[in-house]
């Protein structure tokens, strides 16, 4: 067999490592600099194989009414990108849905601060289900049912971007904020 | 004396090709073998060397490392702070890689060692990538996070040459894609290029399991994408339009597959990969054509060039484009391709023909799958290449085509009307039986005028016991039966069409058959059976239908007993014996049922059957031993 280059091995060694570094740098960095939201929702548990132990979250803002939408509602199907413009509720402590499009410059940036994107998942006629990447929280191993079984309210503060990508930064139990580590 | 390996194993397979064509005999090819011990020896102790106990033992513990390491970061454990864990998969992967690269490019001794922590590593890179979307809670299309571990693992595997990366590779992109399309319905058009990569390493690394591996691939992602365009939403497509167009475009999909089969077969990496094509090739071919050829009611006359069909239509017309261009490729090698260009002609009339409309579809099909049967067993006999594999799906397709046509006219019967076309039916299927019999016996005779044995047996006795089966059924009471001439139009198509054919034939093989005997034999089954099929009608008594059918059957039991005493057949005689004691059988209890009480019928029977079955067997074994004593009287008389 012939030997391989010792230099493209290297080359590729390194590349692997810096996708790690970016996909933990792009995280860090939403997570740093994106809009702190907090969020109303209700999980339930299953389990990941390669994960593991994960809770998934279902919020307010997963379905929405038709009649939030700017644009025609009834012309998306699944897969399709939407941005969803947030703001505070009577209460002001949650954020919930203001009005909702498939394009993103229908929402400008003074009406709409707070836009965060997410893809149809099922477009049914009471309500259009929609996920935004942040449905997924991740436990250690068992912990997950525990949290369920505790759980009478819970909430979620999510990180907005200027794109409308979003992550998880904190879960709360009860307004307290559960932390494993 | 050579002393060569590899000149034994050319010579082992080619002794069995000589056998098969009657140049030397089973005993002779053991004479020539045993000429050569010290290759045989040497051949198994290369064998023997090849099985490398540590490099084993580092595999299963590189497998049992790399479960670990998923394992443990799937646990999540607590306690353990997100920098940690970070920090630790940067040390794994540099690590491993680190060792990898010592052992494979700096001290060269070690290389299982090198390739285990190159695997390890490569498990590593996947576990920072699921490690990160743990830490950050990322749920947003996780498959990007497959697809980036695949491409990781498929560059270093190309950099490192590294074969178990390829498979491991392999896997990660099929569970990318297979998720992509299950979860987000995304046909995933570009799967294409990754097979075609995957394919070209393995290619140049002589790998035949990977080549065959990315054949199943490339089918895999062939039925995804043409699935999609099922989508009514995206591409106006109707199931019932395009489901049909769909099954048709098999067949010069099919024809590509056994060009391409029969194109790489001489190449040992593809060696594998070319067989499977080739069968899977055929069974494109023939499974439209037998799935289609019954009284289907489709939604429309015009399938092709049809707007609820567009994507399908489009595709068989590339599809064909493709067969043509295989065929040329062929003709280039000098490989034979009558066939093929005879099944390319027949799916370009296909595509055009109103193939939704019952009479076209029916004849069509017919006429496709008896031509289709008759040119695979000619040509695979005929052509000098090698056609093992044609022949016996020839023989497969054959006997699959006449038993499920058997089973298929029988449930027609019964499920027409009440049953009412219930002869109709079944003495159709003797008609189409006897044209099967017939090509078989065409076969025979062009097949055995180039010197070579067509086994003319296996098609002979399928039709027959299908036959048998079929008048049988006919030997029950049968009452309300209509007249063949009150059935759709398609069935008397159907009917005459079969009938000319076999005249046609009948009087072909009268002139050139040096053997009238089974045509005259086949012939009195024939004409009673289409003379019963004309004449049944509500007029006729269920008594006259039993008498003749029954009259029918001993005729048919008769035929065969006599003609095999004319081939010596032990086989046939047995079987003919058997038909005739089920026949026996089942009259007997169909007499008698009503006649006599519980007891008094199974006491009887009992007596009647040790007397009758005593007398059976004596007339058997003389029968048979007839036949035994004619067979050595031959032997003798050719010494």
């Amino acid at each position: 067999m012939k030997p391989f280059s010792k230099k493209a091995f290297i080359a590729v060694v390194i590349a692997q490592a810096l996708v790690l570094c970016f996909m933990i740098g792009k995280r860090v960095f939403i997570l740093k600099t994106g809009t702190k939201v907090l969020l109303q929702c209700e999980p339930v548990d299953p389990r990941s194989l390669f994960s593991g132990d994960y809770v998934i979250l279902n919020y307010k803002i997963s379905s929405l009414s038709g009649d939030l939408f700017i644009d025609k509602a009834d012309s998306l199907k699944k897969n399709d990108t939407v941005f969803v413009a947030l703001g505070k509720d009577k209460e002001g402590k949650f954020w919930e849905a203001k009005a909702a499009s498939s394009d993103r410059d229908a929402l400008n940036k003074k009406d709409y601060p707070v836009v965060i994107r997410g893809t149809v998942k099922d477009p049914i006629f009471l309500g259009i289900n929609i996920r935004y990447g942040v449905e997924s929280y991740f436990v250690p191993q068992y912990e997950g049912l525990e949290i369920e079984r505790e759980l009478s309210q819970a909430s979620v503060e999510i990180s907005i971007a200027g794109s409308g990508e979003s992550g998880i930064s904190r879960l709360f139990l009860d307004d307290r904020e559960v932390n494993f580590y | 004396m050579p002393n060569n390996t590899s000149f034994l194993k050319i010579l082992q397979t080619e002794t069995k090709r000589w056998i098969s064509e009657g140049i030397i005999s089973s005993e002779q090819k053991d004479k020539i073998l045993e000429l050569y011990p010290a290759e045989a020896a040497a051949g198994s102790e290369k064998k023997k060397k090849n099985v490398h106990l540590p490099a084993i033992i580092i595999g299963m513990a590189a497998v049992l490392l790399c479960v670990g390491i998923i394992l443990f970061y799937a646990a999540n454990w607590k306690n353990m702070p997100p920098v940690v864990k970070i920090v630790q998969v940067f040390i794994l992967l540099f690590s491993t890689y680190g060792a990898a690269y010592y052992f494979l490019a700096v001290n060269e001794g070690h290389r299982a060692l090198g390739r285990a922590f190159l695997m390890i590593g490569m498990v590593a890179f996947g576990a920072g990538i699921t490690l990160t979307a743990q830490i950050f809670h990322i749920s947003a299309h996780p498959t990007n996070g497959v697809l980036a571990w695949a491409l990781g693992v498929l560059i270093m595997s190309w950099v490192a040459r590294e074969r178990w990366g390829y498979y491991l590779a392999m896997v990660l992109l099929f569970v990318w894609n297979s998720w992509e399309f299950a979860q987000y319905g995304n046909p995933n058009y570009i799967f294409i290029l990754f097979i075609i990569v995957l394919f070209a390493t393995f290619y140049n690394s002589k790998d035949k399991v990977g080549s065959v591996f990315m054949f199943f691939m490339f089918m895999l992602w062939f039925y995804q994408v043409n699935g999609y365009w099922f989508n009514k939403e995206i591409f106006g497509t109707d199931f019932e339009v395009a489901g049909p167009v769909f099954a048709f475009l098999h067949i010069p999909f099919g024809v590509v597959l056994v060009g391409l089969g029969m194109l790489g077969d001489k190449n040992k990496t593809l060696e594998a990969t070319c067989k499977i094509m080739r069968v899977f090739g055929w069974i494109f071919i023939f499974g439209p054509l037998v799935g289609f050829s019954w009284p289907l009611d489709l939604e429309t006359n015009y399938l092709t060039f049809n707007k609820e069909s567009i994507p399908f239509t489009i595709e068989y017309i590339v599809l064909i484009a493709m067969a043509g261009g295989t065929l040329i490729l062929l003709a280039k090698k000098n490989i034979k391709i009558v066939l093929l260009a005879a099944i390319t002609a027949f799916s370009l009339v296909m595509l055009v023909l109103p193939m939704g409309h019952k009479s076209t579809l029916m004849i069509t099909t017919h006429l496709g799958l008896l031509a289709l049967m008759f040119g695979m067993l000619y040509s695979s006999y005929i052509t000098a290449e090698d056609n093992e594999i044609e022949r016996v799906m020839g023989f497969v397709f054959f006997v699959m085509l006449i038993s499920l046509k058997g089973v298929g006219f029988f449930s027609m019967g019964i499920a027409s009307a009440s049953g009412n076309f219930y002869i109709a039916y079944c003495l159709g299927f003797i008609i189409f039986a006897t044209v099967c019999f017939l090509i078989n016996q065409v076969l025979g005779i062009l097949v055995g005028r180039e010197e070579k044995e067509f086994p003319v047996i296996i098609i002979n006795a399928v039709c027959a016991i299908m036959g048998f089966l079929i008048i049988y059924a006919l030997s029950f009471k049968l009452e309300n039966q209509n007249s063949v001439f009150n059935a759709q139009a398609i069935v008397l198509v159907m009917l005459f069409l079969f009938l000319f054919m076999a005249l046609g034939l009948y009087l072909y093989l009268w002139t050139i058959s040096p053997e009238k005997l089974i045509l005259s034999l086949s012939a009195i089954v024939f004409f009673c059976s289409a003379f019963v099929l004309f004449i049944s009608g509500p007029s006729i008594s269920w008594v006259i239908y039993s008498l003749i059918f029954n009259i029918l059957l001993f005729v048919f039991i008769g035929v065969l007993i006599y003609y095999s005493t004319r081939v010596n057949s032990k086989a046939l005689a047995n079987l003919a014996i058997a038909a005739f004691m089920i026949h026996i059988t089942t009259r007997y209890f169909d007499v008698f049922w009503d006649l006599l009480s519980g007891a008094a019928l199974f006491l009887i029977t009992g007596a009647l059957g040790l007397a009758g079955g005593w007398l059976l067997e004596k007339n058997r074994r003389k029968l048979l031993q007839r036949i035994a004593d004619s067979e050595q009287h031959i032997t003798k008389g050719s010494e």
